[in-house]
């Protein structure tokens, strides 16, 4: 599904390249669930937005469901990701204006779905995750797990094939922080693809891989 | 340096653009209505620098029911000083014909200059002060002059004119200046350039009623008034006029008859703006333009004012923060108010110092776009700025008032903690109200600029009944006599030339005629406005008969034939117009379509041309070709024929001099439309960063959504096109109600359609979308999502 050939990023610093990521190779097969470790500045982050496609890496392959992402424009790839990719943020990043309804709804109005079409759908998503109560409510009003959840839902709404995770428990308590994570293993073995980073060794264990980086490289030690 | 605005002049430093942005916009706010305050303020003055001013009047006539004149009677003064108990003193001004003036036989002349002749009284009545040299109280003596200190300055440089000789007119009269007029800032509707010493010899008629000649200026006693002149004079009229004037009709039946004579009185300091006396010394001031600038003024400085708010509290969450600890330490809050407003205040008189150089620029560029001055040059360091430094202050106060009270009644704590926007949304109603106000203003204005505009075109372009453009005119060729024949025959062998007339009216210039015409049916005659002319004028000018023959100079009986425009005839219930007999003896020959012979205020009344030959004006219609060298010719050869030049000018002119009002408010209310849309455009620019920038953080969510480029420009115009929306349903039936009471004044004038609302949509609508898409698109330019990662 995911395979990244030679993946490096840089940025300039003073003139002189500053390495994020340095030739990452990595496969990563429909159906896995898979946990990026590493330290804080290894690159974690980056490498999930260059695989999420809200970041280009500065050279290197990326192929995804046999597409050279690295090749397509700007527009093209906006639509790839916007059907097949999901994502989840440590500080949930809901939209505070809007309520919990329309919070999960937005993505549906960027594929252009159908107003009565919508509703069925995120009708359905909060079922699933027992928040129906409170879809009117907004994102302030909330616990920090019940934002995540609603963040999940959201990532979820579209019916992705990839879920993509940054430190999705990061904010949360530890009980709440399990609940995520048996949800995930639950998507997971719906055949929903996950990508995510922790810090959490406990967290990483839910996963079926784990890929450390250190310092922007793959840690195969 | 106060230590509390510190942090004010350091977030200076921290946000330039939006500074420079608030700076600006309340610079040029500053300046404009400051500059329209002098403006609307020296309008409203104009006169009333005059020793009292209040006692002041001038008596003007109306003849016949002709209409007011500015001028009356020369025998009025010395009835009205001995007969009318509420007359303290009477001056009156003989202004007749521009003269030359020469500072020595062998040097050039300077031509068109204007002289005013005054009596022994005329410094009595008008406190006129002198900057060189010395007023004679008692008048001039014969064989002096005084100067403005215009014409001081035009002639002499910057000599001392004191002591010198001027030798006046054709026959080079020698005069000895002893003074020069002060000219300050302030306006008048006399407006001298020359004064000459005029000789009160008792008038050669007294009895005659029926012809003014002089500007008669009274001044009443402390204890007079207007009304006791008024009965004075009704009791002249009735005393003295309606007997002279030989009438065999009751006193009732005469006043209402067109052989009326009647005075009408008009304060000093109401001349400048109730201008529509015929022979005015000046042409007057605009009561509409004035009243219209001085709203505008209101509203710039409005501007300005909601722009300085709304870019304060956009950044409200920013201060907020430094408010809320400052009180969680104890600080009252009345110190944080006070603080708050001297920063506004100092912001306010950094504007007003960017100001001070800002009228000067906007100033000339009024002046180079419209070619017109608004005022003066306003006068520095005097009282104008001591205004302006109240003026900003007040401003200063006025914009920092309500962010002070905003920004310190925030609870602390939340002020503190919060590191988003949430709780701060609280001000964007009022923030959206405001905005909707600043739309408000730009939609009406420009709306009521095209509507202006549109109205200007029109008049320039309508159809007058006649055609103006190429035709010459050669006015006062009285002199010439016999020899305009000749005249005339030599200019129509030039090959520029199509035809001539010889005529004694034109349309669209100053003189009047009006004869009585009764048909056998009337018990009453009429007056009717009457062109004396020959038989080449219809052609000439190119009016359009309809109806009958033009005049013929070969047939005897033409002598006595009238030629009627299609409202004359409606007005003298003719059925047949031609061949029918008008004062017994005049015979219809011919109907004329409709003319213009005045302003388009006026419509249309009944004209009458008759048969004449006498030589008051040639008309002449060019062919093309080189109309520069042409004039010079005609200038050349005019002077062949008479002595005293006669004046040369094209007939459209004269038509564009009657809307030179409409021309100049056009061009003011354009001007500062433009500024207005400036300013308001300044505020939406400084808005839009904010919005943007507080919304990044969702735009960046958005765009990980799926949104495109479209949908965020989509996000964060709609809440400005909302607002402008609004607007327009406010602006727009309001400046449509003020445009029709102004089109009103016209006669004829155009309707206002379904384009002018459109265009008006269109142009606010396109500013908005220019501002707000342009930094939209820069914003997303910088990966909205890269703000996603700061946890």
């Amino acid at each position: 599904m995911i395979d990244l050939k030679r993946i490096s990023k840089w940025v300039n610093v003073g003139g002189k390249p500053n390495f994020i990521l340095k030739d990452i190779n990595l496969n990563i097969k429909e159906g896995e669930f898979v946990s990026i470790m590493g330290p804080s500045g290894s690159g974690k982050s980056s490498l999930l937005n260059i695989i999420g496609m809200l970041d280009d890496s500065s050279e290197g392959e990326y192929f995804f469901l046999e597409q050279a992402v690295h090749s397509l424009k700007e527009k093209q790839r906006s639509q790839l990701y916007k059907q097949y990719i999901g994502f989840v943020f440590q500080a949930y990043h809901l939209i505070d204006e809007l309520t919990v309804y329309e919070n999960i709804e937005t993505p549906l109005i960027y594929q252009n779905i159908k107003s009565s079409e919508r509703q069925a759908m995120v009708a359905d998503i909060l079922d699933r995750f027992q928040i129906v109560g409170k879809k009117d409510l907004f994102p302030t009003q909330l616990s920090g797990g019940q934002q995540q959840l609603v963040g999940i839902a959201r990532a979820l709404i579209g019916k992705p094939k990839l879920l993509l995770a940054d430190e999705p428990t990061g904010n949360l308590n530890s009980r709440q922080g399990e609940e995520i994570m048996e949800l995930f293993k639950q998507l997971n073995n719906e055949g929903v693809t996950i990508i995510q980073v922790t810090h959490s060794e406990k967290n990483a264990a839910y996963g079926s891989r784990i890929i450390n980086l250190l310092d922007g490289r793959v840690d195969l030690s | 340096m106060n230590k509390e605005l510190i942090p004010a002049l350091r977030s200076f430093r921290k946000y330039p653009v939006f500074s420079l942005i608030n700076l600006g916009g309340l610079s040029i706010g500053i300046a404009a209505s400051f500059i329209l305050l002098i403006y609307s303020q020296r309008e409203f003055s104009t006169d009333r620098h005059f020793k009292d001013a209040n006692r002041i009047a001038r008596i003007g006539t109306d003849f016949f029911h002709m209409g007011p004149f500015a001028i009356s009677q020369p025998q009025l003064p010395l009835l009205a000083k001995a007969g009318c108990k509420d007359v303290e003193n009477v001056t009156s001004i003989s202004i007749e014909d521009k003269t030359s003036v020469r500072l020595s036989t062998q040097e050039r002349a300077f031509n068109d200059i204007l002289p005013y002749s005054i009596d022994a009284e005329f410094f009595t009545v008008f406190s006129y002060q002198a900057s060189a040299g010395s007023i004679p109280q008692m008048g001039l003596a014969p064989g002096e002059t005084i100067l403005s200190e215009n014409s001081a300055h035009k002639f002499f440089g910057n000599t001392d004119p004191i002591g010198k000789t001027l030798l006046i007119g054709k026959k080079m009269t020698p005069y000895k200046v002893v003074a020069v007029l002060k000219e300050g800032f302030e306006k008048s509707h006399l407006e001298p350039q020359l004064l000459l010493p005029r000789s009160t010899a008792a008038p050669a008629n007294p009895n005659n009623w029926m012809s003014a000649a002089l500007y008669n200026y009274v001044k009443l006693k402390p204890q007079g008034s207007i009304a006791g002149l008024n009965a004075w004079l009704e009791t002249l009229r009735r005393k003295v006029i309606y007997p002279s004037s030989g009438a065999t009709i009751s006193y009732q039946e005469w006043t209402a008859s067109n052989m009326a004579v009647s005075f009408t009185v008009q304060p000093l300091t109401s001349i400048y703006f109730d201008n529509n006396a015929k022979f005015d010394t000046s042409p007057g001031g605009n009561l509409t333009q004035v009243r219209l600038l001085s709203t505008i003024s209101i509203l710039l400085i409005l501007l300005a004012i909601i722009n300085y708010i709304n870019l304060v509290t956009a950044r409200a969450s920013i201060r907020a923060k430094e408010m809320g600890l400052k009180k969680t330490y104890g600080a009252p809050r009345s110190t944080l108010v006070g603080q708050l407003l001297k920063e506004s205040i100092l912001f306010s008189l950094l504007a007003m110092l960017i100001a001070c150089g800002l009228i000067q620029v906007i100033l000339f560029l009024y002046q180079y776009s419209t070619g017109a001055a608004l005022t003066g040059p306003i006068p520095f360091l005097s009282a104008n700025y001591i205004w302006l430094l109240f003026f900003s202050l007040a401003v200063g106060a006025l914009a920092g008032l309500y962010p002070a009270f905003y920004l310190t009644g925030l609870r602390p704590l939340l002020t503190i903690r919060s590191t988003t926007t949430s709780g701060m949304g609280s001000n964007s109603h009022i923030r959206n109200g405001l905005v909707t106000v600043q739309f408000v203003i730009a939609t009406g204005l420009v709306f009521l600029s095209f509507v202006v505009y549109s109205q200007l075109l029109y008049m320039k372009n309508k159809d007058k009944g006649f055609q103006s453009e190429g035709i010459v005119l050669v006015d006062n060729i009285e002199g010439m006599k016999d020899r305009a024949t000749t005249f005339q025959q030599l200019i129509e062998q030039q090959s520029q030339v199509a035809s001539t007339s010889i005529c004694e009216r034109i349309p669209g210039s100053k003189g009047v005629a009006m004869y009585s015409y009764r048909t056998a049916a009337m018990p009453k005659p009429l007056s009717i406005q009457t062109f004396p002319v020959d038989d080449r004028y219809i052609s000439t000018i190119g009016m359009h008969l309809s109806d009958g023959r033009d005049f013929n100079r070969h047939l005897a009986s033409d002598t006595n034939a009238l030629i009627l425009n299609e409202s004359a005839v409606a007005a003298l219930g003719l059925f047949n117009p031609v061949g029918s007999v008008i004062n017994g003896s005049e015979k219809v020959i011919g109907v004329v379509k409709d003319f213009n012979y005045a302003s388009l205020h006026e419509k249309i009344g009944p004209a009458i041309l008759r048969y004449s030959t006498r030589p008051r004006t040639l008309a002449i219609r060019l062919r093309g070709g080189n109309t520069a060298s042409f004039l010079d010719w005609l200038g050349r050869a005019s002077k062949d024929f008479q002595t005293e030049a006669p004046t040369i000018s094209f007939l459209d002119d004269n038509f564009a001099r009657l809307a030179e009002k409409e021309r100049l408010l056009g061009q003011a209310i354009s001007f500062f439309t433009i500024l207005a849309i400036i300013l308001a455009t300044l505020g939406l620019i400084g808005l839009t960063i904010f919005t943007i920038e507080r919304r990044m953080k969702e735009i960046g969510i958005r765009k990980v959504l799926g949104a495109t480029r479209s949908d965020i420009l989509n996000l964060i115009s709609s809440q400005f096109i909302r607002l402008a929306a609004i607007a327009s349903g406010i602006a727009l039936p309001v400046s449509w109600w003020l445009a029709n009471r102004w089109l009103n004044n016209f006669a004829y004038r155009i309707s206002i359609n379904v384009g002018t609302f459109f265009l008006t949509e269109a142009l606010i609508l396109l500013i908005a979308f220019a501002v707000i898409g342009l930094l939209t698109l820069r914003a997303l330019a910088a990966n909205p999502v890269k703000n996603l990662r700061t946890e």
